[in-house]
């Protein structure tokens, strides 16, 4: 009898992770997700789905927000204001646009590329424009609802900028240093939630040698030599 | 281990793989969780690789044959 009724308890669980798999298929099941990494264990279309409810899976979102401790290299130059792949560094009026897209598995927390002084915090609204006028359509075949541009004094690289960009979907953006602060190279600058895109605003003299498709990270990987000025 | 007896011939023969000694055969039982087992362990590298949908069902069935095979033959 005991026999019996452990092979009933069994099958009983065992068709109770069925009948869950069943009812989440095609997206893993909650404990499926234990054995799968982050990008397969919350799928694109399943984080789009969320996106159009507004109803996130906990364990993503705790995924999302991670905020892991960075370490900048010990060689000088610039550091990568954000983890993703690079997909573009075009060149605009002296200015090199380092665009770097983030994926919803990315993390979302971007770094200071030196040390600096923020001198200006810039959101800006609908459309490609920026403040001073440029168009900058060429960065991202798409709409950007909400930027903001961080404006950092840099006594080597003189002035820099880091631009937050979201998506369609995201709307917000987090900047946690304020005017006249002094940020340390590395240091977490702000979070785009769920957002989607970060250019850094380099002068066009300093070299880069990130390639178009490399992925970075943010507050650890060299994008530029070291300032020699 | 109550694995029932086997036999090739009368519809009686057949009962110790579904029922024996009031519990369910061992292998009747083996076979369902097996089947359970590969069943999710096809969803996992489903998922993980990027082979086809149909090599994957059909690798997971010759590994579930070949698994319901060993299990009978255990009896």
């Amino acid at each position: 009898m005991t026999t019996l009724l452990v092979q009933v308890l069994v099958l009983v669980s065992l068709a109770v992770l069925v009948g869950i798999w069943a009812l989440r298929f095609p997206y893993p099941a909650f404990w499926l997700r234990l054995f799968l990494p982050a990008r397969k264990r919350w799928p694109e279309r399943e984080i789009r789905d969320w996106l159009g409810n507004g109803r996130f899976h906990r364990g993503f979102l705790k995924f999302f927000n991670r905020d892991p401790e960075r370490f900048p290299p010990s060689e000088p130059g610039l550091v990568a204001p954000a983890d993703g792949l690079v997909t573009s560094a075009e060149v605009r009026d002296g200015i090199r646009y380092l665009v770097i897209a983030l994926s919803f598995w990315d993390m979302h927390v971007q770094r200071s590329p030196a040390e600096g002084t923020v001198v200006a915090i810039e959101p800006s609204g609908d459309g490609f424009m920026d403040g001073e006028g440029r168009n900058l359509a060429f960065l991202r075949e798409k709409q950007c609802p909400v930027q903001t541009r961080v404006v950092i004094d840099t006594a080597p690289y003189g002035r820099l900028a880091v631009r937050l960009i979201t998506s369609v979907a995201a709307r917000r953006i987090e900047v946690w240093p304020g005017e006249g602060d002094t940020l340390a190279r590395g240091q977490r600058l702000g979070r785009i939630l769920l957002g989607s895109t970060v250019v850094l605003e380099i002068p066009e003299r300093f070299p880069i040698f990130v390639q178009i498709g490399q992925r970075v990270w943010a507050g650890e990987t060299l994008v530029t030599v070291g300032a020699t000025t | 281990m109550g694995w029932g007896n086997a036999g090739y011939g009368g519809r009686n023969d057949m009962m110790p793989f579904f029922w024996s000694q009031g519990h369910l055969g061992w292998p009747f039982f083996g076979v369902l969780v097996y089947s359970v087992l590969c069943l999710l362990a096809g969803d996992i590298v489903w998922r993980l690789t990027p082979a086809p949908f149909r090599k994957i069902l059909g690798v997971m069935a010759l590994v579930w044959a070949a698994g319901v095979v060993a299990l009978i033959a255990l009896r």
